[in-house]
């Protein structure tokens, strides 16, 4: 069944989001010329402006059809965020944690605290196999990225720096 | 036919053979990894071939490049992380379906699909090089405008049903392509000031942040998560020819579409195969079943992102211009070993091309004979509780994403796309639209724009040139078509019922006057 109230907090996210760019395209310069017709403008506007129109049309769409159901389909009518909100939230935070922390801390012991931190929200017991796992985990990827692969990841700053220059 | 002796007696040797072996066997381990592509692993390995022959070093390259476009599906079938960009369209249904318990069968389907594909497309490479390098020719801004543009029109078809938020997802994954530095007049748009934002946001992210972030979100909060053993027993099953043939039309059109749409430069694999999954279900008498797990879904992406790949060396061979990134590397490549690309590298060197040529199809032959006992290896590697899987999974797409561009920019994409894949979800909301749209976006602004600086801004451009003009028509009729027809079965079936009502109403006037 279509989720008729879901489908207006989408509308109205979406309508946002097309307001937002539809505004920021205006502050694009515009130069266009004989040959370039159209600009740097136009494509985000036209695009942008499609997403606010076809979100006020969905919007309206999920307000009608919400309209006519009656009042037990309505109660059906819904979704919930999260079944768990905690783990999924900790794991989100473990997830943002990671991308502000490696500029800071470095690749080598960023990956290997947050991959110990995800560990203990997805099931794992804190102990002895929680410390070798994440260790190893960090490891394998420290062979496989910066040295087998010789991709260049962040050092990270200060003391972090120094340490992971000896790792790699 | 000399030339294709010719490479065929460079491959038979043993070290061309342990090439081709090796290139499979690396190419399989890469694609598979979430955050390792083929193109990683052409880049890497490129410098070590400079001690090798240049048959050698191309046979292994190649091997490389045709296996990783094939073993993406693996782990997005397992995991719903594509393990290539490539994969992405095979996720679609190959996830859903290994979720209701038919891992084997989507990965058979995989493995005969790509294999399939990959051999038409080859024979196609073989034998039309010249001709399709032509026709790449032809193809000028209008008419990639006008491809792009088809491509955006098959939105509709997917997301049946869901066509108002199938055209918002397509156009919101357009918008994110816009943002970054604009590439004809040099303006930034959306940039915030910010110079991290200038180079603009890769799809890599936004695809691994709405599939594989945001499927570890999803299954955190499981109860009852993977256990152990559920992939520990994954064995592919290899469809038997008589089922395969049921899918024949698709799996030509797949491969067809795949190899011409690969055979154009700067467009890909990945394009190919989203493009494939489109027309797939378009083409469908049942296209509300497309990403519910069947095996057109599979079958048309994984057919296509093959064919592509052995398209996408025609240009390369042919011409000198590479026909996606890898074939990019691999130019480079032609002339770390002396080679010179360009239109006489098939007289020059008819060994090295013909024997690249000969290694793509039988790659596509070992990709059968091998791939069951690495995914055995593979899943039983993968067969460990969640906290390691889920741990892994979001580890490799972080370190993958990041890799590609040393973009912080990029890991803030990844957890933003994992955030909006998880809502998208619980909405209902068609993901394959945004990712047809952020991996169309470049191609359709800046094909529309040079179109128009070609012609002084003239529009008519995009009629009055024979391909796009009929790709456009080809456009409007693939987007009215199906409402016309929806229409005419709703006055049918109106019609009918009118006339069996009158029937019904005859009859009862009869007997009521009896």
């Amino acid at each position: 069944m279509e989720k008729l109230k879901g489908d207006r907090i989408l509308g109205t996210v979406s309508l946002l989001i097309g307001l937002v760019f539809l505004i920021g395209s205006f502050r694009i310069r515009h130069i266009a010329s004989i040959s370039d017709a159209l600009g740097a403008r136009f494509w985000p506007q036209f695009l942008s402006a499609m997403v606010v129109i076809l979100s006020i049309v969905l919007i309206a769409q999920s307000h009608i059809k919400l309209k006519a159901l009656t009042s037990t389909e309505k109660e059906a009518d819904g979704f919930t965020y999260f079944e768990d909100k905690k783990k999924a939230g900790l794991v989100l935070a473990a997830v943002i944690l990671y991308a502000a922390a490696i500029p800071l801390m470095g690749f080598p012991i960023t990956t290997a605290v947050v991959s110990a931190i995800l560990m203990v929200i997805l099931g794992m017991k804190v102990g002895l196999k929680l410390f070798v796992s994440a260790i190893g985990l960090t490891a394998a990827l420290v062979l496989i990225f910066p040295i087998l692969l010789g991709i260049p990841l962040p050092r990270g700053i200060g003391i972090f720096e120094t340490i992971t220059r000896l790792i790699y | 036919m000399d030339g294709i002796i010719q490479g065929l007696l460079a491959l038979m040797k043993p070290m061309g053979l342990l090439a081709l072996l090796g290139g499979t066997l690396l190419g399989l381990v890469g694609g598979a990894t979430p955050g390792i592509s083929g193109l990683m692993l052409v880049v890497v390995l490129l410098p070590l071939t400079y001690g090798m022959t240049p048959t050698v070093a191309f046979v292994l390259l190649c091997s490389i490049y045709m296996t990783a476009v094939f073993s993406g599906s693996i782990s997005a079938i397992l995991f719903r992380v594509p393990g290539a960009p490539e994969a992405v369209a095979t996720t679609l249904d190959g996830y859903p379906m290994s979720q209701q318990g038919k891992t084997g069968e989507a990965l058979g389907l995989a493995i005969s699909s790509s294999a399939i594909g990959g051999i038409i497309g080859g024979i196609i490479m073989l034998v039309m090089s010249p001709l399709l390098a032509q026709f790449a020719l032809r193809f000028a801004a209008p008419e990639y405008f006008a491809l792009a543009l088809m491509g955006i029109s098959l939105v509709a078809a997917l997301s049946e049903g869901k066509r108002v938020k199938g055209v918002i997802g397509a156009c919101i994954g357009l918008l994110i392509t816009t943002v970054g530095i604009d590439m004809i007049t040099g303006v930034p748009r959306y940039t915030l000031n910010s110079p991290l934002l200038m180079a603009g946001i890769d799809f890599i992210p936004v695809l691994l942040g709405l599939f594989a972030l945001s499927e570890v979100f999803r299954k955190s909060q499981e109860k009852e998560q993977m256990k152990l053993g559920d992939t520990s027993k994954v064995k592919a099953r290899l469809p038997k020819l008589s089922y395969m043939m049921n899918f024949k039309g698709l799996i030509m059109r797949s491969s067809l579409l795949g190899t011409f749409i690969g055979v154009l430069p700067g467009v890909g694999a990945t394009t190919a195969a989203m493009l494939s999954y489109a027309q797939a279900v378009s083409t469908s008498k049942h296209p509300e079943k497309f990403g519910t797990g069947i095996p057109e879904g599979i079958i048309a992406s994984e057919a296509a992102n093959n064919a592509a790949a052995n398209g996408a060396m025609v240009p390369l061979v042919a011409l000198g211009i590479p026909g996606s990134a890898t074939t990019a590397v691999l130019l480079g490549g032609f002339i770390l070993h002396g080679l010179q690309p360009g239109p006489l590298l098939m007289r020059t060197s008819p060994d090295v091309v013909y024997s690249m040529f000969i290694a793509l199809i039988l790659v596509c032959f070992l990709i059968l004979v091998i791939s069951n006992g690495f995914i055995k290896y593979f899943a039983k590697l993968m067969s460990v509780s969640y906290a390691y899987l889920g741990t892994i999974i979001i580890m490799l797409s972080l370190i993958g994403t990041f890799a590609t561009r040393n973009s912080m920019v990029d890991l803030w994409t990844i957890v933003i796309a994992g955030i909006i894949g998880y809502f998208l979800d619980k909405l209902n909301f068609p993901v394959a639209p945004i990712i047809l749209g952020v991996v169309l976006g470049p191609m359709t602004e800046e094909n529309l724009r040079r179109s128009l600086v070609m012609s002084g801004g003239d529009f008519s451009i995009f009629i009055t040139r024979p391909i796009s003009a009929v790709l456009l028509i080809a456009t409007v009729i693939g987007v009215v078509a199906p409402i016309l027809l929806k229409q005419y079965r709703l006055k049918r079936i109106r019609d009918l019922k009118k006339k069996s009502a009158e029937i019904v109403n005859v009859d009862l006037g009869s007997k009521d006057q009896k």
